[in-house]
C-alpha cells in the first residue's frame, strides 16, 4: 500500500516537474508524429508492392506498430529516465540518499522519475490499435484472452527486468549511457514482427534485448496465433528474468556500491 | 597547405586515441548502423518472395546485394555533426573553436575520416558475414567500375555538406532535436536507406527527384550492384556535382550569417 502511494507521489512529481517545461511537450509531440509518419510511410511503401510480408497483412502489421509505440512510450516515460537517474546517482555517490530510505530500493530506483510528455507515444499506439483491431474482427475466446493477458504481463516484466539489469551494470562500468542506446537501436527493429528476421537477430530480440517478447508475442496473441507452449515459455522467461534481476540488483547494491560521496 | 595536412594528422591522432579509449562506444555505433539495413533487407526480401521472387526487376539476390552495399555506402558517407552543434551553440563550445586558426569544418572532417578508418574493418567483416548468410547477386559493367571512385567521393562530399548545413540550424533555433528528427525522416525515406528508389511509391519518387538525398546512398549503392545503365550513371554524377555546388554555397552563406548571430552563451 505504501509502495503504491509512493508510486503515485513520484508520478505526480514527475508531471509537475515536466509541466514547467511546456515547450518540451511540443517537441515530443512533433517527434511522436514524425515517428508515426515514418512508420506509416514505410508500411505504405512496402504494402504498395505486396499485400503480405512474411505472413502478416497491412492491418496485422499496424497492430505490431501500435504495440511498438506503447512499449517505447512506457520505457521512455518511466524506465529509461529512472534508470538514467540511478546511474547518475551511482556516479555521483548520491545513491546513499536512496539507500537510507525505508522502502524497497529496487522499486524506488525504477519508478523515481517520470517524463510524462513521452506518453504521447503511448497515445499514438492506442490510436493505432483502436484503428486496426476493429478491422480485424477478432473473435477471441477465453483461452486466447488469458494467453494474451499472460504474455503481455510477461513481456512487461521481462522489459522491466532488462532495465534493472542495465541500471545495475552501471555499478561495474560507468559509461552506460551508451548501453541504453543499444536498447533503442534494437527497439527500431521491433517495428516489424521478429519472425521476418534472420535467426541471429530474431534470437537476439528474444534473449539479449527482449523486444520481441513485449511486441511480437502479444501481437500474435491478439491475432489468436499464439499457442500455450509459447505462452508458458514467455511466462517462465519472465519469472527467471524477474528473479535474477532482483538478485543481481540486491547483490550489486549490497556488495559493489561503495558510496562515492562518503 | 602543409600546415593543414599537419593539423589533419594531429586531429587524426587525437581522435583515434579517444576512440581506442571508449571502444564500446564504437561497437554501439556499429550495431545501430548494421541493424537498419538488415531490417529492411528482411522486409523487402519477404515482400519479394511473396510476389513471385522479383520486385521491380529486383530478385531477392539483388535486394540482399543492395542492402549490404548500401550499409557500406551509408557508413562511408555518414556524418554526425548535428549531434555536436547543439552543444557548440547552446553551451558556447564554438567560441573556443572559432579562436583556432583552422576553420571548424576541417576539424569535423578529420574526425569523420578517422572514424571511418577505425571502423571500416568491422563493417567489412559484417558485410562478409552477411554475404555468406544471404546470396547477393552483383553484375557490373566496366564503365560502372570506372565511376565508383568519383561517385563515392561526391556522395561523401554531398552528405557531409548537407549534414553540416542541417547542423548549423543550431545557430537559429535551440530546438535542434526536433530539426534532427525531421532530417533523419527525410534521410531514411529519400536517401535509399529504406529501399532502392524503384521500390518507392510514385509520389515519393517524384519528391525524391527534387531533393539531394537520393544521390547520397541509393545512387552509389545501385551503381555498385550494377543496376544502373551508363546514361543514368552519367546523369547521376552530374546531379551529384550540381547538388554539391548548391549545398556548399548554402553552407558558406549560412555560416557567415550564423557566426554573426552567434552570441556565445554559456561563456
Amino acid at each position: 500500500m505504501k509502495t503504491l502511494k509512493l508510486f503515485f507521489v513520484s508520478c505526480r512529481l514527475g508531471i509537475l516537474n515536466e509541466l514547467e517545461y511546456r515547450v518540451n511537450f511540443y517537441v515530443h509531440l512533433f517527434e511522436a508524429v514524425m515517428s508515426f509518419f515514418t512508420g506509416i510511410v514505410v508500411l505504405w511503401s512496402v504494402f504498395g508492392r505486396t499485400n503480405n510480408v512474411g505472413g502478416w497483412t497491412w492491418t496485422q502489421i499496424l497492430v505490431v506498430l501500435g504495440l511498438w509505440f506503447i512499449t517505447k512510450g512506457i520505457v521512455n516515460v518511466m524506465l529509461a529516465p529512472s534508470m538514467r537517474l540511478f546511474m547518475d546517482d551511482i556516479w555521483h555517490g548520491n545513491l546513499d540518499f536512496l539507500l537510507t530510505k525505508p522502502v524497497n530500493h529496487r522499486f524506488m530506483a525504477s519508478t523515481r522519475k517520470f517524463l510524462i510528455f513521452f506518453s504521447v507515444d503511448i497515445l499514438v499506439g492506442l490510436v493505432l490499435l483502436g484503428f486496426a483491431l476493429p478491422q480485424l474482427a477478432l473473435a477471441l475466446g477465453l483461452p486466447e484472452l488469458s494467453m494474451l493477458a499472460i504474455v503481455t504481463l510477461s513481456g512487461a516484466v521481462i522489459i522491466y527486468s532488462f532495465w534493472i539489469f542495465l541500471g545495475t551494470l552501471a555499478l561495474w562500468t560507468v559509461k552506460l549511457e551508451n548501453i541504453m542506446l543499444v536498447f533503442f537501436s534494437v527497439l527500431e527493429a521491433g517495428r516489424w514482427p521478429a519472425g521476418l528476421y534472420p535467426f541471429w537477430l530474431r534470437y537476439s530480440m528474444i534473449f539479449l534485448v527482449p523486444i520481441a517478447v513485449a511486441i511480437t508475442f502479444p501481437a500474435e496473441a491478439l491475432l489468436g496465433r499464439l499457442d500455450w507452449q509459447h505462452t508458458m515459455y514467455a511466462a517462465a522467461g519472465a519469472a527467471v528474468a524477474y528473479l535474477s534481476s532482483r538478485w543481481f540488483f540486491d547483490y550489486g547494491v549490497r556488495f559493489k556500491y561503495a558510496g562515492a560521496s562518503a | 597547405m602543409s600546415y593543414l595536412i599537419e593539423s589533419y594528422y594531429g586531429h587524426f591522432k587525437v581522435t583515434l586515441t579517444r576512440y581506442l579509449t571508449y571502444r564500446v562506444e564504437l561497437v554501439i555505433w556499429l550495431i545501430s548502423m548494421i541493424l537498419q539495413p538488415v531490417v529492411f533487407m528482411a522486409v523487402w526480401s519477404n515482400a519479394a518472395s511473396y510476389s513471385g521472387g522479383t520486385l521491380s526487376g529486383y530478385t531477392t539476390g539483388d535486394i540482399s546485394a543492395y542492402f549490404i552495399v548500401s550499409m557500406l555506402v551509408n557508413h562511408a558517407t555518414m556524418a554526425w555533426v548535428m549531434w555536436e552543434w547543439d552543444a557548440r551553440v547552446r553551451q558556447g563550445e564554438l567560441s573556443y573553436l572559432l579562436l583556432r586558426p583552422n576553420h571548424v569544418f576541417h576539424r569535423d572532417l578529420a574526425e569523420n575520416i578517422t572514424f571511418k578508418l577505425a571502423t571500416f574493418p568491422f563493417m567489412l567483416a559484417t558485410a562478409i558475414a552477411l554475404i555468406a548468410g544471404t546470396h547477393p547477386h552483383v553484375t557490373m559493367s566496366h564503365q560502372a567500375m570506372l565511376a565508383i571512385v568519383p561517385c563515392l567521393l561526391l556522395s561523401f562530399c554531398l552528405r557531409f555538406t548537407v549534414d553540416w548545413l542541417c547542423a548549423m540550424g543550431a545557430f537559429f533555433t535551440t530546438r535542434v532535436d526536433a530539426l534532427n528528427v525531421f532530417y533523419f525522416f527525410l534521410l531514411l525515406l529519400f536517401s535509399g536507406q529504406m529501399a532502392p528508389m524503384p521500390f518507392l511509391p510514385a509520389p515519393l519518387q517524384t519528391m525524391a527527384d527534387f531533393l539531394p538525398f537520393r544521390w547520397t546512398v541509393d545512387f552509389p549503392a545501385r551503381l555498385l550492384i550494377g543496376k544502373l545503365p551508363d546514361e543514368e550513371i552519367v546523369h547521376g554524377l552530374l546531379m551529384q556535382m550540381f547538388w554539391c555546388v548548391i549545398v556548399w554555397s548554402a553552407c558558406v552563406l549560412v555560416w557567415r550569417r550564423g557566426v554573426r548571430s552567434y552570441t556565445a552563451v554559456g561563456i
